[in-house]
């Protein structure tokens, strides 16, 4: 059944006025996924009127293209500038940016642009794989599963930070503490909201990573001066005839074991509706580095370090549809601005979404997939233009981009609190950066908070306080207790063994 | 050119309507302001309405989001609008009704609100797991261990309601709040996680057996008309009293709107409830339209005040 | 901390006062979070708590107290691998937050639309030393952008500054 629709699917889009609308979206997509501030989500938001005179398909092939090409765009500006175009790209900093400095922006965007369209290609698959058990995979993911999730996403960023432990252990309780601002989705309650309205909602996430990623990341530019590849760097980088682009491509071939498990991660973790792309790629990193032989290159331009949260951000999209096609929930902030368009067309998501409108559903999936491959075409060819934007002046390339991203804060919801919102986070990120308290730590607990403590409480209700017992008796949890005791214990035990044979701190 | 379109179809208005309304709507476009993101429930209803209101008034209708504060900021902004008619907005009642008189200060009175018109409105439904023992409330209630609920937020319309009419019925529960949607939290009881929840029946239908995927069994509907054919109403069991208890899109304006210009909207909704693209939508998405003028509308506010101050402490949210 | 860490990193940097700026807030946030009912207390106090204890041992790492040495070895606090190698001084730095916070001002007057070309060509000249024509250029594009893009293409209204809105800052 599935096949036959999505081989049909796959046909009408070659259709010149789906094609059309497709590109539109792959453009619109990467343009907003390049700058920082802007997203995925925005330009969904922004499109609902615009597609409210559209055919439901051609909706849909609009959405999917923007969907599809955001996580590209913003791999971008993560590797050129150290500035995640979309949240989801914070992690592709950690290698990508050490690339460019050392004049390899070409190979890295080469990886980058691979891994996103082969990651989209293997989320694909394994989201059609997954539509027969898409029931069972949801519904074994209860509120007990939810929390575990979150420790074990904070015991990832703990032992990825490195050398910083201490620091970054701080850095994520001050995200918690964020997290738990405004009113709590369990009692109503607020909290720290000292007694200002805006506050109410807890404070917004895109304002905050808008401002912790880009502002503060152009404060630190600005005061650093010249351009963002070293002098020497593109000295050399001249001589070799810029680019690598090739070699990146190649790169993620070579390295097909880091881009699987990416994909897989990625999907899984997009499946789990809440938790979203940044904390998909930023397992699939950690999960990378603690395990690969060359582990002490990684932050140090390692491309593996690329690859590995590239194929998860885009495999994430194939996985974020699996709550869509079981249950018409969402699993992502964008698939739910595409329910919302499908609900504005008159069709109401529900279990039985995919026999009521599989042609919908099927069209997002191939224009996903088709523009995950689209945007990575085009990333390819204009990577050499792109790669001399670490060659501008500093001093041009941060008032556009503080321009630009502020203006992105302001769309998503037209408040200017948010703006202001994410001029403070630019500052806070920027003390950070400056006393050297790692930023990832704090987003990633700023994004899991919320969700750790109202799963703990819905779990506390549900089992009548007997919260362990309840989590041992569940498959998936102690899977998940499992996996979060060998991520917090193997680097400790390895520090250990370092410490014990030579005496000294690695 | 849509500003060209629309003065033209406003002059053919100004020759049919009457002298008083010989200003209104002509002059400027009309801003509906939506208090939450796109792509929501309020969200949807406006942007569906807003063609066909503007085809009925001859002007154009600008849908505005002005999402925050629980949807207070909203209807903040719509208070401080001039009270021309060229800005309404859809309320979150009894949402915003709660919030009163629980005591939160929400920047407006919603007595001040002049009120329109009332577009739709959906009806709670209390349904356990298809394969459940449980098959009516009696059982939920005798079950030996207080049953368990799930719902979004403590604050929602949908908690509220769980937590009074199981307090009317003095039938004691526990409500696990905390679900990131209303289908979540119908999933919550599918997997088994809790043991029942109380949705409006429109979203519960995708999972009925007669109507959906066959994932939940309806037990209760809270009507005083049985609305789903052999599934008994709290009429039945007693308590006609929880039929009050609804989920309503009410449009509303800025404080002191003058009769005639409510009068010119509250018919522009009339006749866009009417239509046949409102008509069709809402049966393709399951919204129960329910369209009400502006005085049965400021009535039914009036007495769902009244109403929920009754029951003030079990609205509150638990510590 | 070791000597070696010490002489590359600043010592803004490496001294106690980031620590105990930390501990004061954590300690702070602890006090309110005692003050909420039980279950909206339990993980602010909690996560406060623990922020108290690992400020202090950021602070112990960062003296010379007995047992420093260790610390920096098992909790990780190498200064070697710093984000910001470069060490710009104190007015330099408020200068340049000066000037993002400057941006936000300009947009909340005149509105995102007027605001961004002047600010980016505001900055291209004077912090760049760019010409003239290189400053407008910038700023003519980066309206250029915000204008087909929002405006036209999207037909998305950006905010027109308190200046020329009504509701002031309560409508933000």
């Amino acid at each position: 059944m599935g096949l036959d629709t999505l081989i049909d699917a796959s046909l009408a889009i070659l259709n010149g006025g789906s094609l059309a609308y497709l590109a539109a979206g792959v453009l619109l997509g990467l343009t907003f996924g390049v700058i920082p501030g802007l997203g995925g989500t925005t330009a969904l938001a922004l499109l609902i009127p615009v597609t409210y005179t559209l055919a439901p398909l051609d909706a849909m092939y609009l959405a999917g293209g923007v969907m599809g090409a955001t996580s590209f765009g913003g791999s971008i500006s993560a590797i050129l500038l150290n500035t995640p175009g979309t949240a989801p790209n914070a992690a592709t900093t950690f290698d990508g940016y050490p690339l460019a400095r050392q004049g390899k922006a070409g190979l890295a965007i080469g990886a980058s642009a691979t891994s996103s369209a082969l990651g989209g290609l293997i989320g694909l698959f394994t989201l059609l794989l997954f539509i027969p058990v898409a029931r069972e995979v949801v519904l074994s993911f209860g509120s007990s599963e939810f929390f575990l999730l979150t420790i074990l996403g904070l015991a990832a960023i703990a032992v990825s930070v490195k050398g910083k432990l201490l620091r970054g252990l701080v850095a994520a309780c001050l995200g918690l503490l964020i997290a738990f601002t405004g009113a709590n989705q369990f009692n109503g309650h607020t909290r720290f909201t000292g007694g200002i309205d805006y506050l109410w909602d807890g404070i917004p996430l895109v304002p905050a990573l808008t401002g912790l990623f880009a502002i503060s990341q152009m404060i630190e530019l600005a005061l650093k001066g010249g351009s963002v590849a070293d002098e020497a760097s593109r000295l050399e980088a001249a001589k070799m005839k810029i680019s690598g682009v090739g070699e990146g491509i190649f790169a993620v071939f070579r390295n097909w074991p880091v881009l699987l498990r990416g994909s897989v991660i990625g999907t899984l973790i997009g499946a789990i509706p809440g938790l979203g792309g940044t904390v998909a790629a930023f397992l699939s990193y950690s999960s990378t580095a603690q395990t690969a032989k060359d582990r002490e290159t990684f932050g140090k331009g390692n491309i593996k370090g690329v690859i590995a949260p590239e194929s998860a951000n885009n495999a994430k999209d194939g996985g974020s549809l699996i709550p869509t096609v079981a249950f018409g929930i969402p699993g992502s902030a964008e698939t739910a601005i595409f329910l919302g368009i499908l609900v504005l067309h008159g069709i109401e998501p529900g279990p039985q979404i995919l026999l009521q409108n599989e042609k919908e559903i099927y069209g997002l999936i191939v224009a996903l997939t088709a523009s995950a491959v689209g945007a990575s075409i085009l990333g390819l060819i204009f990577a050499r233009l792109l790669v001399l934007i670490t060659r501008i002046d500093v001093n041009i390339v941060v008032p556009v981009v503080v321009t630009l991203s502020l203006t992105g804060v302001y769309v998503l919801e037209g408040r200017m609190a948010d703006v202001l919102c994410a001029l403070l986070m630019g500052i806070l990120g920027y003390l950070m950066i400056r006393f050297d308290y790692p930023r990832l730590t704090l987003v990633i607990a700023f994004v899991l908070g919320e969700i750790a403590e109202r799963s703990f409480h819905q779990v506390r209700l549900i089992s009548d306080g007997q919260v362990v017992e309840y989590m041992l008796s569940r498959p998936v949890s102690v899977l998940l207790i499992l996996a979060t005791v060998v991520t917090f214990f193997l680097p400790a035990m390895r520090k250990l063994r370092w410490w014990r044979q030579t005496g000294t701190a690695e | 050119m849509k500003n060209i379109l629309a003065t033209g179809i406003a002059a053919v208005a100004l020759v049919t309507g009457g002298a008083a309304m010989a200003e209104y709507p002509v002059d400027n476009n009309i801003t509906f302001v939506i208090p939450y993101s796109p792509g929501g429930g309020f969200d949807t209803i406006v942007r569906q309405f807003a063609p066909a209101l503007e085809e009925a008034m001859g002007t154009t209708v600008v849908p505005e989001n002005i999402s925050g504060a629980g949807g207070s900021r909203g209807g903040q902004a719509v208070h401080r609008a001039d009270a021309d008619g060229y800005t309404i907005g859809i309320y979150n009642i009894p949402g915003l009704t709660v919030n009163e008189v629980t005591g939160r200060d929400q920047g407006f009175a919603l007595s001040e609100v002049t009120w329109i018109a009332n577009l739709a409105v959906a009806r709670y439904g209390l349904a356990v797991a298809a394969n459940s023992d449980i098959n009516s409330v009696e059982d939920l209630c005798s079950k030996g261990s207080p049953a368990k609920l799930s719902d979004t937020g403590a604050t929602s319309t949908a908690s509220v309601t769980t937590r009074i009419s199981f307090g009317i019925m003095g039938c004691d529960i526990v409500d696990v709040t905390g679900y990131s949607g209303s289908n979540d939290a119908m999933i919550a009881v599918i997997s088994g996680e809790v043991d029942a929840t109380i949705k409006p029946v429109s979203s519960l239908k995708k999972y009925l057996r007669e109507s959906g995927s066959g994932d939940l069994k309806l037990i209760l509907t809270l009507t005083e008309d049985e609305v789903v054919p052999g599934v008994p109403t709290v009429a039945d069991i007693g308590h006609p009293e929880l039929a009050k208890f609804t989920l309503n899109r009410v449009i509303g304006g800025p404080p002191g709107m003058p009769a005639d210009v409510v009068a010119a909207i509250e018919n522009g909704l009339r006749a866009a409830s009417e239509s046949d693209a409102v008509t069709s939508w809402a049966d393709g998405a399951g919204v129960e339209l329910g369209f009400m003028g502006a005085t049965e509308t400021a009535a039914m506010m009036d007495d769902l005040a009244t109403f929920y101050q009754e029951y003030k402490d079990l609205a509150a949210a638990p510590e | 901390m070791s000597d070696r860490d010490a002489s590359e990193a600043p010592y803004s940097v490496t001294s106690i006062w980031p620590a105990v700026v930390l501990l004061v807030f954590a300690i702070v946030v602890f006090t309110i979070a005692r003050g909420y009912s039980a279950t909206s207390a339990r993980f602010p106090s909690m996560v406060a708590g623990a922020m108290i204890v690992l400020a202090l041992f950021d602070i112990w790492s960062r003296s010379n107290l007995p047992g420093a040495k260790l610390v920096g070895t098992f909790g990780g606090t190498s200064f070697r691998q710093r984000e910001m190698m470069h060490n710009p001084r104190f007015l330099e730095q408020l200068e340049c937050v000066g000037w993002i916070a400057g941006a936000f001002v300009l947009m909340a007057t005149v509105g995102l639309l007027a605001a961004s070309p002047i600010f980016c060509a505001a900055f291209v000249r004077l912090r760049g030393r760019r010409s003239v024509i290189v400053s407008a250029g910038i700023g003519l594009g980066v309206l250029a952008f915000q204008f087909i893009v929002f405006e036209w293409a999207l037909d998305y209204e950006l905010y027109r500054g308190l200046a020329f809105t009504k509701g002031g800052v309560s409508a933000w």
